[in-house]
């Protein structure tokens, strides 16, 4: 059974293109979108996803504080986050707050996957 | 992957950017602290964009650009030729997705981009590398091992190389850390993080105990993503080092006070610094909101690690809570089987030690009073064994623990005769009381002889010490109980002890109000929104629904009100107030007595403007009134 994932990021572009990654590997379905991070809790609380990819920069409520909020709502959360080049003392902010993995933009399909599969397996 | 089907989304998507950029670029003047941001933001997500398609020299421009738009973030003044830079900048990017369009590369465009990213460089006075200030490394979330690795010869040490190619390795490793010690808690990183994060390490050793399942973990490392190569040392043989033996020191133990007393001074920081933005003008407050933002933020995450400091495992209560059913239970020879969900919520220390005790009288109470004996439970066709189940989870800002039991319930008719018995209620009076009224009663001093307790409902003494325990924290006691079936007793405690947002509100302008955020699903002005007339309940027309109006209301609300609509689990209700005032992040105290003992009232705060709220709690307002 594929695992549902909920895709957060305040490009559409990248959206879609996390998306088809996802599909494609046959092994992940999106089960919710969100462009901020107030709305990526709400989905959070409607879809109850089996793991969330978050980007870091958004705007009103950027992905280290909805990473809190979602954790305050589930604290077993799996959260990971996505990141563009030269953000490391941002994704090590987020895995203090609890985020369990990151990918790192640009992604390769296969990279991505592999941290997906290891964050599912942990 | 194909990206030639995303190249329209991110034509699209850039062209709305590089267009919202220009809108944020003044002719003349200042930009706003918020438009920095902006312009930062829509910076930075083109820049991931061209990275996700391959187009090399749009991406080194975007970053050039966000580079010097973050040196505009922390502080330092924009320049007029700064901000001609770029506006340059921003065409150039025009023309490299104009390029894209054209021939889906930006290749061609290689030179002038060049030329706009060393002015750029130079106008910014600094190569701009590094993207953020490096943020302070947070310590590891659960105490810091004290003693340095070579004074314990007998620990395994697992080093980790993380593959050269990947760009951020000190994260990666934060990762494997925490794979690490999420099955060894007292694992230890060497050099630490921080050291790693700060001079670009790759690799570090993980020290380990000599014991244990290492090779399995080695193995996971080693399929972990961006892992280069594994090595285990196994542990030698522990050498004579006279009194090192037993002594592997993992924690270090602080006294309570000493944490109360971080905790204290780091909300007092917050406080200052409301009080700073307070004091300043407008104009002062814009021109320096995001360093005022990141600074609250820093606090607030400073506050959050002391309070994490403080955090033990629930399960730490379960051990002595077992204990004391398998006592009663062995006493009078009732079989019985404790089911514990939620043993990794992590409590605060004083509130798990203040919890022990009611919850203590709880089980005493289920075994001996709420289950049946053997035989009873036959004839009613239960299992022998009885069932208690404790459960603690988080709901939005409260924390709940409840004891559930399949015993015999409350007789709240009983409870409800004996109420007149007793003379607390005449029959008449008496009639009006509800079911959650009626159980409430329990808890009431007059309830506490113990033989008219038993035979009523099963629970001996001690609910009013419960229901007191609870309430000395901020929080109140919910019973739930079905005749024949069994009860279930739900102590609610509200998150006193960390930063809760509120909402400032009130009904005239000498007082203020407060309710946690989380507890407002929306605001209504009644100039918008009117009220309606049903039967003898009043109702707020939202739309397509009306939600029923709160009868409670310190005091009058005219026409310009607000209607603040409170989340409940089967009907949102509003609470009807004069007018709305700010939004604030507070510690919310809990009341001394006599308010503790009202329960509606979560506790107080103090605004940054130095006065007090008074902090409702909307979840008891909305049960209160019923349906």
């Amino acid at each position: 059974m594929p695992h549902r994932v909920l895709v957060v990021d305040d490009a559409m572009f990248m959206r879609a293109m996390i998306r088809d990654i996802l599909v494609n590997s046959g092994a992940y379905e999106v089960v919710g979108e969100a462009a901020n991070g107030g709305e990526a809790v709400e989905q959070y609380k409607a879809v109850r996803p089996d793991l969330v990819t978050m980007d870091i920069v958004m705007p009103q409520m950027d992905g280290i504080e909805a990473t809190r909020e979602v954790l305050k709502v589930d604290s077993k959360a799996k959260i990971v986050m996505c990141s563009a080049l030269g953000q490391e003392a941002l994704v090590i902010e987020s895995i203090a707050a609890g985020a369990k993995d990151f990918i790192v933009k640009p992604f390769s399909a296969e990279k991505v996957l592999k941290v997906l599969d290891s964050v599912v397996a942990g | 992957m194909d990206l030639a089907k995303y190249l329209d989304l991110y034509l699209t998507e850039g062209r709305e950017h590089l267009s919202l950029m220009r809108k944020g670029l003044p002719a003349q003047g200042q930009v706003s602290a918020e438009g920095v941001n902006d312009l930062f933001r829509h910076a930075h997500s083109l820049k991931g964009m061209a990275a996700s398609m391959g187009f090399e020299a749009t991406t080194h421009l975007a970053h050039q650009l966000e580079s010097l738009l973050n040196l505009w973030r922390n502080g330092q003044d924009a320049t007029p030729e700064q901000v001609r830079m770029v506006v340059s900048a921003v065409d150039v990017l025009d023309s490299c997705l104009d390029e894209a369009e054209r021939s889906s590369s930006d290749v061609v465009l290689g030179a002038s981009v060049e030329k706009v990213v060393a002015a750029l460089q130079d106008s910014a006075g600094v190569p701009g590398e590094e993207e953020n200030p490096p943020a302070l490394v947070p310590p590891p979330s659960s105490p810091v091992p004290a003693i340095p690795p070579e004074a314990s010869p007998s620990r395994s040490r697992l080093k980790v190389a993380i593959d050269p190619a990947f760009p951020l390795p000190a994260a990666r490793l934060m990762v494997v850390y925490e794979r690490l010690r999420s099955e060894i808690p007292e694992c230890v990183m060497e050099p630490s993080l921080e050291k790693v994060q700060r001079e670009g390490l790759r690799a570090a050793a993980f020290l380990l105990p000599a014991e244990g399942p290492l090779k399995e973990l080695a193995r996971t490392v080693k399929d972990m993503p961006d892992v280069a190569s594994v090595e285990l040392e196994q542990a030698e043989p522990s050498t004579t080092r006279p009194g090192s033996g037993a002594s592997l020191v993992q924690s270090l133990r602080v006294p309570a006070e000493d944490l109360d007393e971080l905790r204290a001074m780091t909300s007092e920081s917050l406080y200052r610094l409301n009080q700073f933005e307070s004091s300043l003008s407008m104009e002062e407050r814009r021109r320096h909101h995001f360093w005022l933002e990141s600074e609250r933020a820093h606090l607030n995450r400073l506050f959050d690690r002391v309070l994490a400091m403080r955090l033990v495992s629930f399960g730490a209560l379960v051990d002595r809570l077992g204990r004391t059913a398998r006592e009663v239970s062995g006493r009078l020879g009732r079989p019985v089987r404790l089911e514990v969900s939620g043993a990794d919520e992590r409590v605060d220390r004083g509130l798990l030690e203040r919890l022990l005790d009611p919850l203590v009288h709880l089980i005493r109470n289920a075994v001996d009073h709420g289950l049946e004996s053997v035989e009873d439970r036959r004839r009613a066709g239960k299992p022998d064994e009885g069932v208690l189940k404790l459960d603690i989870h988080r709901e939005s800002e409260a924390l709940l623990v409840s004891l559930e039991d399949d015993g015999r319930g409350i007789d709240a008719e009983g409870v409800r005769q004996a109420a007149v018995e007793r003379g607390l209620f005449t029959p008449q009076e008496a009639a009006f009381l509800d079911r959650p009224h009626l159980l409430n009663l329990l808890t009431a001093p007059a309830f506490s002889t113990r033989r008219e307790v038993t035979e009523l409902s099963g629970r001996g003494v001690g609910l009013d010490v419960v229901r007191s325990a609870v309430e000395s924290v901020g929080g109140h006691l919910e019973m739930a109980s079905e005749l024949g079936n069994g009860s279930r007793f739900t102590l609610v405690i509200p998150s006193a002890t960390t930063l809760t947002r509120i909402l400032v509100f009130g009904w005239d302008d000498s007082v203020r109000y407060g309710l946690p955020a989380s507890q407002i699903r929306h605001l209504y002005s009644l100039a918008s929104a009117p009220l309606v007339w049903s039967g003898d309940r009043r109702f707020l027309q939202a739309g397509e629904e009306l939600l029923p109006v709160l009868n409670w209301r310190p005091g009058p609300v005219g026409r310009e009100g607000v209607g603040l609509r409170l989340v409940a689990p089967d009907r949102d209700r509003i609470l009807l107030v004069s007018k709305i005032y700010q939004g604030e992040r507070v510690v919310i105290m809990p009341w001394g007595p006599p308010l503790e003992m009202v329960s509606e009232w979560m506790g107080g705060a103090l605004l940054a403007t130095g006065e007090i709220a008074y902090i409702l709690d909307g979840r008891v307002l909305v049960q209160r009134e019923g349906e």
